[in-house]
Order: C-alpha cells, then structure tokens, then sequence
C-alpha cells in the first residue's frame, strides 16, 4: 500500500518535472528568438546610423571644402531632402554644423551657415526656442547664435528676462556674439541679477571688440540693477574709460560691497587725488573687505601723504588689516617697513610673522 | 609626400586630412602624442601637424622629439587655441616651424602647409 504510493507520488512529479522542463525550454527558446532578433535590429539601425552619418559628413565636407558652393545641390539633392526628413537626422547635421562652425574660420566657416539656412535647420532651432523645456530652449539659442542667424535676434532678445537662467544667459551671450558691445544694450533692461559667472562670460566675448556706443556706461552706470552697475565698472575698467572717474567716484561710497570693490579696482587702475581722498573717507565706514581694497590700492599707488594713515592701521585690531597695511607701508616708501621693525623686535604677535612675510614679498 | 597630423578632436582631424588628401598629400592620422612618436619613427614623415594638448604626450614633446632626432629635417606646425600665445612661444623656443590657431581656415592650412614644400622635396 504505502510502496504504490509513494511510485504514483513518483509518476506525478515527473510528470510534471518534465512540463516544467518543456516550459522552461520554450521560454529559452523565446528569449534567444528576442535577443537574436534585438541584436539584428541593432545591427541594423548601426548599420543606418553609420550610412546616415556618412551621408551627413558628406554635406558638411561638401560645406567646408567647396569653395563655389552649389546652392541647387543642396536644395534640388533628393537624397538629403529625403536625408533630412527625419528630425533625428536634421538634429544629426545641427550638432555637426555647429561643431565645424566652433572650430573653422573662414569661408569654410561661411558656408556652413549658409547650407544650415538653405536646408532650412533654423526652423528646427527656432521650434526649439517655443519649447517648455530650458535646456531644449536654450540649445535653440545657442543653435542660432553659433549660426550667426541675426535675422531672428527679435526672437532672442524675448528671452533675456526668461525666467530660468541658463536660458537668460544664452540669450544674453547670444546678443553680444551677434553685435559685440552695442549688444550689451540688453543690461538697460534686465531685470535678474547678472551672475558673476555671467559678467566674466560676457567679457570674454567682449575680447578684441571696440566701445561703439560710449552713452551705453553712463547708462549701466545709474541702472537700479546692481548687478549691472558692477559690470559697468568692471566695464570701465576692462576698456580703459578713465575718462568715466567722475561717474565712478560716487560708488566708492555705495552701500553694497560688491560696487565698492569694483570702483577700488577700478581707481587702482585708474588713480586720481580726488578718488584716494574720496576712499580715506569710506575707510572708516566701509566692511573689512573693502578696507583691504583700498589698502591693496594703497599699495599700488599711495605716496607720502598716505604714511601717517597706513602707521595708524598698524594699529587696527585685526590682523588682515595689519598685515595690508605693513605690505602698503613698505611698498609706498624705502623706510617704510622701519615702521613696524620696531613692533617685530618686541616678539609681540602677529608681527614676527608679518615682518618675514613683507621681508620675502620685497624680497621676491 | 608623407604628412604626419596629430589631432585627439576628432571631427577636427576628419577635416585636416580630407583637405590635405585632396590637396594630393599622402596623411598620417594619430590622436594622441604617444601614437604620434611612434610613427615618426615608422613612417618618417616630411611634414608633421600637431595639436597642442593631447594624450599621453603633448604638441611640444612632439617638437622636442622631432628636433633632437638626426637626419631628415622635418618642419613641425602647431595647432593651438586662442589665447595660448605662452605656448606659442615656447613652441618656437623648442623649434617650431609655423603655428595655426583654431579655430582655423582649411584654406590657410593647405597655404601653410605648401609653403613647406621645398623643405619637405629636400
């Protein structure tokens, strides 16, 4: 009784064992059918990508090495219009036609413009600037302002003031890409902060241009925008308009830091009298870091008249002001570090060390 | 004649060698300064483009290389990018025949280049 049992249990099991095994295979064989089929697929869509992309680089070759560009080729050619159908394949040319543009001069770099514009690739740019999403918006700016697509600056110039950042900033560089400083013109009308990563953007693409419309500083220069009043100085500096030291003085006396530093620097620069009074003045009021500015400044151009000031500092309680003002000391005259040898030889601290850091600055 | 172009951008160096292809030169592409050293020796080249920032050995290396090896003189043209004017310099210190800025002109490469030509006949 107990032995037929245990063999029907047995039957049963292998019974099933087998269903199980059955099954198990079909599914391997399903899956290797998948994986097969993924793989031919794949291969296939490699295989397009490396025809299309040949394809393209024929277009840009075509752009950069032919000198008489044919334009009928470009918009008569049935296999780049029919190329071009598909968004992956114009977005494809894009990318290529903005790398060459990044690295190409010259008529090479002329004529990848133009085919961007017979083939139309500016709408697909412009498409890009109705998009929701930043990063897609700002990738169309920077698409035509690469493309050098001045006709749609109207389009751009909408989205100075766009909310997010990066989409402003593009927008912005694209303005100064497009007319050097007379696009700087957008800073009359911002009304976000301009970014200290966005000012040294901005000058870079400055580098090599001419201030062709001087009434633009004195504008920035009264805009409530404080952020744009610093780039103006900073401005104002960078293309040597000393002729602006009125109009910067009264910022030495401003109450935000950051327009204090940028007219110190700028009058580091650009030394008057009138100016080095003017920061003795503020001294006295201004934050520890602009009272090292001015110390810094000091050192650049004070004289004479400045020793008995710096020998008081001497005396200030903190030890960053000591130390600028000792560098001050012995840069603004020969004696000058004799000032403090005294303090040094006494052993008391911090002067030990400041003596040997001015003695190896002088030194050095 | 045999052209050695040393280049790690690549679409960059696509454009070097098709200009300089139909210009008629034979070109050596590398993309980086080792595989560049190599091929001096392989292939030595009559004329040798070389970016300034690359893998494993720099543009200047290269120069260095090219100026210390006996025999055959080979010119050496540098690329480099705006702004790298220390570079530059030191290029030409090391011995440096002519430099090209990027972004560059495929025209003004093939002038350059061919301004080279009775130095690379011998």
């Amino acid at each position: 009784m107990w032995g037929a049992k245990t063999e029907m249990l047995l039957v049963i099991e292998i019974r099933h064992l087998l269903w199980m095994i059955y099954l198990f295979l079909g599914i391997l064989t399903l899956l290797f059918i998948f994986i097969l089929s993924l793989v031919v697929l794949k291969k296939k869509a490699a295989r397009n990508a490396s025809r299309r992309n040949g394809s393209l680089d024929e277009i840009i070759d075509a752009a950069i090495f032919d000198e008489a560009l044919e334009i009928e080729k470009f918009e008569k050619d049935e296999e780049i219009q029919r190329l071009l159908k598909t968004e992956p394949s114009r977005q494809q040319l894009i990318d290529k036609m903005l790398h060459a543009r990044k690295n190409l001069s010259g008529i090479s770099c002329d004529n990848i413009r133009t085919v961007y514009n017979i083939l139309q690739l500016e709408v697909d740019s412009l498409t890009k600037l109705k998009q929701k999403k930043w990063h897609i918006k700002a990738k169309g700016i920077h698409e035509l302002s690469i493309m050098d697509q001045r006709k749609h600056v109207l389009k751009i110039y909408r989205l100075i003031n766009d909310k997010n950042e990066l989409v402003r900033s593009e927008a912005q560089c694209a303005l100064v890409k497009f007319y050097g400083f007379k696009g700087l013109r957008f800073l009359n009308i911002t009304n976000y902060a301009v970014s200290n990563f966005q000012q040294i953007q901005l000058l870079n693409m400055l580098k090599g241009t001419q201030v062709t419309r001087p009434g633009l500083f004195d504008q920035l220069l009264q805009s409530a925008n404080k952020s744009v009043v610093t780039f103006a100085i900073k401005l104002a500096n960078y293309y040597h308009a000393f002729h602006l030291q009125d109009k910067v003085m009264p910022f030495l006396g401003n109450p935000t830091l950051e327009i204090q530093l940028q007219a110190v620097r700028f009058f580091t620069k650009f030394p008057s009298d009138a100016a080095m009074d003017d920061m003795m003045v503020h001294y006295q009021t201004g934050e520890k870091e602009f009272r090292l500015a001015i110390l810094n400044s000091l050192k650049e151009n004070g004289g004479d008249l400045h020793l008995s000031f710096l020998m008081h500092q001497l005396h200030d309680e903190d030890n960053m002001i000591k130390l600028a003002a000792a560098k001050a000391l012995a840069a603004v005259h020969p004696e000058g570090s004799a000032a403090f040898t005294g303090l040094h030889s006494s052993g008391i601290y911090p002067w030990t060390e400041i003596f040997h850091q001015v003695k190896n600055e002088l030194a050095a | 004649m045999k052209i050695l172009v040393a280049e790690d951008e690549l679409m960059t160096l696509k454009t070097i060698e098709t200009r300089l292809r139909r210009d008629g030169f034979e070109v050596i592409s590398t993309v980086d300064g080792r595989e560049a050293l190599s091929q001096i020796e392989l292939s030595c080249p009559d004329l040798i483009i070389t970016d300034v920032m690359m893998p494993f050995a720099s543009g200047l290396e290269i120069v260095e290389a090219v100026k210390k090896r006996s025999g055959k003189k080979i010119p050496v043209i540098i690329l480099s990018s705006l702004g790298q004017e220390n570079v530059v310099l030191e290029a030409f210190e090391l011995g440096a025949d002519d430099y090209i800025t990027k972004p560059f002109s495929p025209n003004e490469l093939s002038v350059r280049v061919k301004r080279f030509l009775p130095v690379m006949a011998g």
